[in-house]
């Protein structure tokens, strides 16, 4: 047994060589050669890591999410599930992200290869030392809606004025607090985790939620949505996209292939997921409970449904992130006074 | 066509019949019965699910009533400025031992920080404070709720890391300082102890309870994949059930009632009661599916239904024996008349019954094998006597053909005459009568005569008739004469007034003149060798037997060389064809016209032929006859 450890460890340690030293003299002729020089470095990588049979030795990533383990990421699962990742040379794990491991700062403490954050999250987390890369924008419409009942006698925005507001504390709510702010609106924002207790026993007026979540749990609380006012996003400027693939600018210049072929993969993955709505919330339930999560085939399933309208917003274009949703962000963050690092799309998004 | 009825025995009938009376009977007995047991079982599903219900709600709520004493205490010490940390401490610790519904306790202040929030619980022994890491718990429902509210709030089951690290259910209120909130006390139960409650509740045989909290979440449920993880809505949403959903809203508008709702999963269709608990307005719902409900009715129509076809089964059995008793004399009888050749045998009787039918039956039959003896007894005698009398009758057709002249007997006829003569009755004997002889060297006589009516009596007529002629004619020698005396002598001597067409002739055959007399008899036909015909229809009398004075009369003809005097009865001239046609004297003629070199046997028989090709397959109704006599010139 311990003769197999060290003689493991021995493999390792040979093999962590020798791509150390290929590393070092592909360095070496990056800093001697010109621009075009360095593209043919860049395909000598690319060759290494183009999609290839799964006998081949797979690349360890891991991926974080933006939440707890739901149908929004369903396509990872079944990326992961079905084999697209180990396709494309890949053995990738999937971590929950959330307020205990939030997508970004798992990203910059490199903790994962790749995360998924909100567009707005991105570009504001965006910055000189550390830039990022999108690899694919996975969800194409905004999700973000204010829900609140109509009992408590709002109708308009101006309504919230001096209203309890919950928002979702730390980066997910961002966007809200913006939209508020741009609107004029002075309400009382209550920070909240993903709990929809405090609006269902009215200790707020309204609440932000995501179309494809709280809504539906708040339908399943026994609210008719006749009795609900809502507020669209959208309807107001703020069409933000969200579910995006990021990745760093470094990690990407090391590894395009490789960054490329996890995207490519993660919409392989949504393709089968959508296509195959049964199976793919069997999975996603499967992760829930491995995790201890409160599981539930309705909600996924609706979840699911809801994620298809974003997803397949433009079917010819999945994944596609569209100029003016960049543009779009970065000018509500410019309001706000919290754009540092305004980008070029052709260097924020990956074609 | 009608369809032919196939019999049925008396049995199959009355057993089939009672049958569909008893189904009949039985669907609206088993309806209304069933209704109302139905009825009745419900009321009593409702007050046994009722009870099961309010005693857990009961069970519930006292521990989360005293939960509710117990923090209102400890609020109490808080609030008091003048005890010492340490004895809150101590205060905690003997709370936490003196009652275990309490699993552990939050004091947490959203104004200080965060470490100085503490948890306290015991782990085996040991009694911990266990102070808060981070600022988490201010996004908790269980703080932030009753600080928004200000109102105390029992929370949804949630999983307490920085306590007893399980799952708890918790009831916080809020800590007030100079009128504004200072911080947030919190009690703790294990939810696994109202689990435990829920999964010992036992309705009817496979039936449960769950635990739905006041947003419409089962938090507790003896599917473990249910509890926590579903509302009661999502169900609802699941199973495309709006009765559920309403179902829900009902439970979370803290409402009790005992409901049916079908088609929910499995099973399929179910009864269930639920309540709120008064003290967090959760509500406990007791579950059992339908056909556990209503076992006891099942069963009760599974035996209703055994009894009834049992007693239908005994009722059959009974209706067969019975009938078969009652049939077995019927069955006996039946067979002893079809073993029996004919009639029925002075066996066959009606074993004694019991039956008054059978009885009045009995007597009846007796009655008429008695009579059907006495008549099988006379019918024996007379038709002993008919057969003597067919005996005697056919003796005397014989006798009767014996007296007319035989065609083969020529020795009879003189030198010049020939005759031939057909007489066909009806029945063994016959009314008609020909007859040909020679009076004298000179004279040569022939007579035709057909007697009214037929059979015995018109025969004796005929006999007495031709007898008459025999005898007479040597005296009385003119045909007039002889007919003159025949009706004297039939008017004297026929009591039953027969009359007699006749007619009666006489040639001479040394002159070849034929006088002849008829009395209302059909016409004479001469048919000559040249083929004329002459028919001589005049009738020189009435017929004989009628008038008491008749005074007949008679006519004279020369008769050349080769000259055929025809004669027949009306057996001829009315003889009816299929299409209900009379043969008549001008078919007769027609006959006559078409004979070639006739001779009184050929001419005899073509008529015959001719007529009787006529009549086709009709039954001879009247007796036929035919005379033909040819007169030759010797000279």
């Amino acid at each position: 047994m311990l003769l197999r450890q060290i003689s493991s460890r021995s493999h390792l340690l040979i093999r962590s060589t020798i791509t150390l030293l290929i590393g070092i003299v592909l360095i070496f002729a990056g800093s001697c050669f010109s621009g075009e020089k360095k593209a043919s470095a860049t395909e000598t990588t690319t060759s290494l890591e183009e999609k290839s049979p799964s006998s081949r030795h797979l690349q360890k990533v891991r991926y974080t999410m933006k939440w707890l383990h739901q149908a929004q990421f369903a396509g990872a699962y079944m990326a992961k599930e079905k084999g697209f990742f180990q396709q494309y040379g890949l053995d990738v794990e999937i971590l929950q992200g959330g307020v205990d491991n939030p997508p970004y700062k798992a990203l910059s403490n490199g903790k994962t290869e790749f995360c998924c954050m909100n567009l707005i999250t991105a570009v504001e987390k965006n910055n000189s030392a550390f830039p990022l890369i999108n690899l694919a924008q996975i969800s194409q419409k905004n999700s973000s809606w204010l829900v609140g009942k109509k009992t408590a006698g709002i109708k308009t925005l101006q309504d919230l004025n001096d209203r309890e507001v919950g928002v979702w504390r730390n980066e997910a709510g961002d966007h809200i607090r913006y939209f508020l702010n741009d609107n004029e609106i002075q309400a009382h924002i209550i920070p909240l985790d993903w709990s929809i207790n405090l609006f269902l026993y009215d200790a707020i007026d309204m609440m932000n939620v995501m179309s494809y979540n709280e809504y539906h749990r708040i339908l399943m609380a026994g609210v008719e949505p006749e009795e609900l006012v809502v507020f669209n996003l959208s309807d107001y400027g703020y069409d933000l996209v969200d579910d995006g693939i990021y990745t760093s600018k470094a990690y990407y210049s090391q590894h395009p292939q490789l960054c490329k072929n996890f995207a490519r993969a993660l919409i392989e993955g949504w393709i089968y997921a959508l296509d195959h709505p049964d199976e793919t919330v069997n999975v996603v339930v499967r992760y829930m409970r491995e995790n201890h999560l409160p599981a539930n085939y309705n909600h996924q399933s609706w979840m699911l449904a809801h994620m298809r309208e974003r997803i397949l917003e433009n079917p010819d274009k999945v994944g596609y992130l569209k100029p003016e949703d960049l543009i779009l962000a970065e000018e509500i963050l410019k309001r706000n006074g919290k754009l540092t690092y305004p980008v070029e799309y052709k260097d924020f998004f990956l074609q | 066509m009608k369809k032919e009825i196939k019999p049925r025995t008396i049995a199959f009938q009355i057993i089939s019949f009672m049958f569909i009376v008893l189904v009949v009977l039985f669907i609206i007995s088993l309806f209304t019965t069933g209704r109302l047991i139905q009825s009745l079982m419900e009321s009593n599903a409702r007050e046994s699910f009722g009870n099961i219900t309010k005693i857990n709600v009961q069970t519930i709520d006292q521990t989360l009533s005293k939960i509710v004493t117990l923090s209102r205490n400890l609020e109490l010490l808080i609030k008091d400025k003048n005890h010492y940390e340490a004895d809150l401490n101590l205060h905690i610790r003997q709370l936490l031992i003196d009652n275990p519904e309490v699993v552990s306790i939050c004091i947490a202040y959203g104004s200080k920080p965060y470490s100085s929030n503490n948890t306290y619980l015991i782990r085996g022994e040991n009694f911990l404070i266990n102070p808060s890491y981070s600022d988490d718990f201010s996004f908790k429902d269980w703080f932030l709720l009753p600080q928004l509210t200000e109102k105390p709030y029992w929370s949804d089951p949630w999983f307490d890391s920085d306590g007893t690290g399980t799952i708890v259910c918790s009831y916080s209120i809020p800590l007030f300082l100079n009128g504004k909130i200072d911080g947030i006390l919190r009690l703790d139960t294990s939810m696994e102890n109202l689990r435990q409650i829920v999964s010992s509740v036992r309705v009817k045989k496979t039936g449960y309870a769950f635990l739905v909290s006041n947003n419409g979440t089962i938090v507790a449920h003896p599917q473990d994949s249910l509890a926590m993880n579903y509302t009661i809505f999502d169900l609802a949403e699941q199973f495309k059930s709006p009765k559920l959903r309403s179902m829900g809203k009902s439970i979370v508008n803290r409402e009790s009632n005992f409901v049916h709702l079908n088609k929910i999963g499995i099973p399929a269709n179910i009864w269930m009661f639920y309540q709120p608990v008064p003290t967090n307005s959760w509500s406990l719902a007791t579950v059992a599916p339908d056909a556990e409900v209503f076992a006891d009715l099942h069963n009760l129509m599974y035996i209703y239904i055994g009894w009834v076809l049992l007693a239908f089964l005994i009722i059959a059995f009974a209706i067969w024996y019975r009938t078969r008793t009652i049939n077995q004399p019927l069955e006996k009888l039946v067979d002893s008349i079809q073993k029996s050749q004919s009639g029925v045998p002075s066996s066959a009787t009606l074993p004694i019954s019991d039956t008054y039918e059978i009885q009045v039956l009995n007597t009846s039959f007796n009655r008429l094998k008695n009579s059907l003896k006495k008549y099988a007894e006379s019918l024996q005698a007379v038709t002993a006597e008919k057969d003597k009398i067919v005996d005697e009758v056919t003796f005397a057709s014989e006798i009767q053909l014996n007296l007319i002249p035989n065609n083969k007997k020529t020795y009879t006829i003189p030198p010049g005459i020939s005759a031939f003569g057909i007489l066909e009755p009806a029945g063994l004997v016959g009314g008609d009568l020909y007859d040909y002889f020679s009076v004298d060297e000179e004279h040569f006589l022939f007579a035709i005569a057909d007697v009214v009516g037929k059979g015995v009596a018109a025969a004796l007529t005929m006999t007495m008739v031709s007898t008459l002629i025999r005898t007479s004619a040597p005296q009385l020698k003119q045909p007039e004469k002889i007919l003159t005396y025949m009706n004297k002598f039939l008017i004297e001597n026929n009591p039953d007034y027969r009359f007699v067409t006749m007619l009666l002739g006489i040639i001479d055959l040394k002159s070849g003149t034929c006088t002849f007399s008829n009395a209302g008899h059909t016409p004479l036909f001469l048919l000559s060798e040249d083929g004329n015909i002459t028919k001589y229809a005049r009738t020189h009398s009435t017929a004989l037997g009628i008038l008491e004075n008749l005074n007949a009369s008679s006519e004279t003809i020369q008769l050349k060389s080769g000259d055929e005097i025809v004669l027949c009865t009306d057996g001829i001239t009315e003889a009816i064809s299929t299409e209900d046609k009379l043969f008549g004297t001008d078919r007769l003629e027609d006959v006559l016209k078409n004979l070639k070199n006739p001779d009184p046997e050929s001419t005899a028989q073509a008529i015959l032929n001719a007529v009787k090709s006529f009549s086709g397959p009709n039954k001879q109704t009247d007796d036929i006859t035919i005379l033909v006599v040819k007169y030759m010139n010797l000279n």
